[in-house]
């Protein structure tokens, strides 16, 4: 045994320079394909993973007969009437959840701190339970104070350190566009990579605050996000997003988000059932008009689709491509290093040493130095992440929040180990045909002459 | 010649031959997208601005409290900004310097429906406007104090009629000449606005940018508040002053409560954010390329080093009839050129491929700009004989005694 550690110590001393080639070729070559795969992965990330499949974003097409054919993803929000209906009937669900984007400067009532602009949404409060979110103080609000339009908000923790220098605030008021609101609880959204609670998946920035759908509406804290108006009412789309909320209640404009989360497939499916019928019938009251009305996705078909960036694609594919490359020109190098070492291993076939003796060695040495390749380029590639994660924030002009961009550029061990599995793979395919190559030497066969 | 020569030993080598190929044709294809998407990126950035970037600042900022005077926090913001040491003048206005902030503007050349709009920079601004973004009248007059429009949107039922427009707005309305005098109209509500004075071109609209009309822009007389909570100024200072005045602005902004302010910005900032997507996108193929090069002479030096240890006799027998080192050296440099060239020449198929797939993608693939291409050929190629350098020398290194050690 210590004989053939000898050996492989002797083999790797062999012509260093080739060596070190070899190591640097594999290193940037995993560095390359491990920091676009990362980078791929995390965009195609699942928040939630374990109710990923049970959570599904509701959407009723509305559109006229002549409306153009479009994909599901872009299917219109629900109407004011829809959701409420769906509301009162109370389906079977673990949790139902509508929410509409709204924005507000906010300041604490002290007026200690200069205000913020934040993004919001207006919510009810299963929202919490759905997104699992967690507290650092308070909890959500009651039903109760969401049935009686309550002045109460839920606040990120990124406001919370802003105004009350990261203390418990609940109880505090805050005033958004002068309005006084009383902080329930502090929520950390942060364990949120994106945005999808209002189907668009932004990894740039999420919500810092949430209040009562109830409240928001009484009173009129503007609809900051798509409004889509059939196509005789599309004049009141402006007019629908900072006024007259009780048109935009009665009209046909859809601009709710809709999430339903299951316990089971029965539910989903009884819940289903009755909303095909729901459709109908108001198909026939003459408020839905195309052939197929309900439209479900569940967050994991969301999240594959919006996190399918072709950008990254294609980095993604042209950094195979080169890591491909790589590996065939590992093999040349180890075809060169054995090449210049045929006189002595067929010396030491001439002497005795078997075929596997030799096949031994050299895969050892093969391991060895794709081994100090992998290391290196693991490290490379944590580089590679940074660097690319800088061109993201520069590309942002630095408005994007940091701490949400950095989770697309984290690197966690379950791609470690498949970045160093593939490579040591590769690296013993691409070492198949040079081990092979010299261990099929004749005996002796060398040592004629030069 | 030589070259036969050459090419019937590749032919015996293929594997080495066709690895060197596809590698050299990898790179090119990589390489030179990488460069036309940087060139763009660079006409992009060097577009003649004709602006003092560094001295005019955009301010963005909105009210909360609806229970103030918008009237008066006007003034009150033109009276404190002006009173700040190294601002000489601050106009309100809705559109910044190349920062929209707010809808599309456009302007018609007719009132009929069907007239195309076209894009452009608006600037309603005070009558300080035309100094503050340092415009230069070349033909008719500046605005004069009769021409401003002042006042609550609900008590102003006109627009400003007497506007100052760019030489190439004015070109684009009235393509016969005798745009002095002549009257087009703004946004859909078609406001009328007469042209009394053209200045030289200038980029200040960033709509204008994006739909490469960049130097299309308006200057008009009208400081209308009420609609919305925004408000906007635009500030000229001094020349050479530094980032301490951006805070100094947001605070005395900050003084007036009930008030957030947005931004407070040079005009070379939101210049430079014009072309943020576009240049990430030029830098990391930058990376690329630079990546791919590296692999490709890395592995020249492995496949060349293989074939020459295969070909330790050939050499041998070489330098005993009595080649020189170097033109052993100089042989090596001419294989590899000949698989650099065939190679490049598959490159150029591929890297047509790769700029359809990023124009049609992405839209940002960069025009092939066939001058660079030679340079980019020349550049792989002196890579490419670097790489080979090594192994050739240590070829040439080969004692020709070796030919005497056995048989042949």
């Amino acid at each position: 045994m210590s004989e053939l550690i000898k050996q492989v110590l002797h083999s790797l001393k062999h012509k260093k320079n080739l060596n070190i080639l070899m190591v640097f070729t594999i290193a940037i070559g995993i560095a390359l394909m491990t920091t676009m795969m990362t980078i791929a992965h995390q965009e195609l990330k699942i928040s939630l993973p374990d109710k990923s499949d049970n959570v599904h974003l509701i959407m009723l097409d509305n559109r006229e007969l002549d409306a153009p054919v479009q994909e599901v993803y872009a299917m219109p929000r629900t109407t004011y009437k829809d959701v409420e209906n769906i509301f009162s009937s109370n389906p079977g669900t673990l949790n139902l959840v509508r929410l509409w984007e709204t924005r507000f400067i906010a300041e604490p009532e002290e007026l200690t701190v200069r205000p913020m602009r934040l993004n919001a949404s207006a919510v009810n409060n299963q929202l919490f339970d759905l997104m699992e979110m967690p507290f650092i103080y308070g909890n959500a609000w009651s039903l109760d104070d969401q049935k009686n339009s309550k002045a109460v908000i839920v606040i990120d923790k990124t406001v919370n350190d802003a105004f009350f220098g990261g203390a418990n605030s609940v109880g505090k008021r805050i005033l958004i566009e002068k309005k006084p609101m009383t902080i329930v609880g502090v929520m950390d959204i942060s364990v949120h990579p994106k945005r999808f609670q209002n189907r668009n998946f932004s990894t740039r920035r999420n919500d810092q605050a949430f209040i009562p759908y109830t409240f928001a509406l009484e009173n009129n804290l503007n609809r900051v996000a798509r409004i889509a108006c059939p196509k005789n009412q599309t004049a009141n789309n402006r007019l629908y997003r900072n006024n007259d909320v009780a048109g935009l209640k009665a009209s046909e404009c859809g601009f709710e988000v809709l999430w339903a989360e299951f316990k089971d497939k029965k539910q989903s499916d009884a819940f289903f059932t009755w909303l095909n019928a729901y459709a109908q019938k108001n198909k026939e009251m003459g408020r839905f008009f195309q052939d197929k009305i309900v439209y479900a996705l569940s967050l994991s078909q969301m999240m594959a689709f919006y996190g399918d960036n072709d950008w990254t694609q294609t980095l993604a594919m042209l950094s195979y491509l080169l890591f491909a490359v790589c590996i065939v020109n590992t093999s040349g190098i180890m075809l060169a290093k054995f090449q210049s070492k045929a006189k002595l291993v067929s010396l030491y076939r001439a002497l005795g040493a078997t075929k596997n003796y030799i096949v031994k060695i050299h895969f050892f040495e093969v391991i060895i130095i794709s081994f100090i390749g992998i290391l290196l380029g693991l490290v490379l590639s944590k580089l590679g992440l940074h660097i690319m994660y800088e061109i993201a924030r520069y590309q942002s002009d630095y408005l994007s929040d940091p701490k949400q961009l950095q989770a697309l550029y984290s690197i966690d061990w379950n791609m470690i180990i498949r970045a160093a599995s593939i490579t040591t793979f590769s690296v013993i395919a691409a070492g198949i045909y040079p081990i092979w190559r010299i261990s099929n030497l004749a005996p002796a066969s060398q040592l004629r002459g030069a | 010649m030589e070259i036969l020569h050459i090419l019937k030993v590749l032919k015996r080598s293929k594997a080495v031959a066709i690895l060197i190929i596809l590698q050299v044709a990898i790179t090119l294809a990589i390489v030179s997208n990488s460069v036309f998407i940087t060139a763009n990126v660079l006409d992009n950035w060097m577009i003649k601005s004709n602006l003092d970037e560094k001295e005019i600042i955009n301010i963005w900022t909105t009210t909360y409290d609806n229970n103030l005077d918008k009237r008066q926090l006007i003034e009150d913001d033109i009276k404190r900004l002006t009173a700040i040491e190294g601002v000489k003048l601050a106009t309100p206005t809705k559109e910044n310097v190349l920062e929209l902030n707010i809808y599309r503007n456009q302007v018609f050349s007719s009132i009929e429906d069907t007239a195309k709009p076209i894009n452009l920079g608006l600037f309603d601004t005070n009558l300080d406007g035309p100094e503050i973004l340092g415009v230069e009248i070349i033909a008719g007059r500046t605005l004069e104090p009769l021409d401003l429009i002042q006042g609550h949107y609900l008590d102003l039922k006109q627009s400003a009629p007497n506007v100052i427009v760019s030489e190439d707005m004015a070109k684009t309305l009235f393509p016969n000449g005798n745009a002095l005098g002549s009257t087009f109209y703004i946004n859909n509500a078609r406001e009328p606005a007469k042209i009394i004075g053209i200045y030289k071109n200038i980029m200040l609209g960033e709509m204008a940018v994006y739909t490469q009309v960049e130097y299309h822009s308006v200057i008009r007389p009208q400081v209308k508040y009420g609609q919305n909570n925004l408000f906007n100024y635009m500030v000229r200072i001094l020349p050479n002053m530094d980032d301490e005045i951006l805070q100094t602005i947001k605070d005395v902004l900050y003084e007036q409560p009930g008030r957030h302010v947005r931004s407070v910005e040079f005009a070379a900032r939101a210049k430079k954010r014009l072309w943020d997507g576009r240049s990430s996108f030029a830098f990391t193929m930058l990376g690329i390329s630079f990546i791919g090069l590296c692999i490709t002479a890395m592995g020249i030096v492995g496949l060349v080093t293989f074939s020459v240890s295969l070909r330790k006799k050939e050499i041998g027998t070489k330098r005993a009839l009595g080649a020189t080192k170097w033109q052993i050296i100089r042989y090596f440099l001419i294989e590899n050129s000949i698989l650099t060239f065939i190679g490049m020449a598959f490159g150029i198929l591929l890297s047509l491929y790769l700029n359809f797939i990023l124009v049609d993608r992405f839209n940002n693939g960069g025009l092939i700009q066939f001058d660079y291409c030679f340079y980019i050929a020349c550049f792989i190629w002196s890579i490419c004989l670097f790489a080979v350098y090594f192994p050739a020398k240590k070829a040439a290194n080969i004692a020709p005694a070796i030919v005497t050690r056995g048989l042949a």
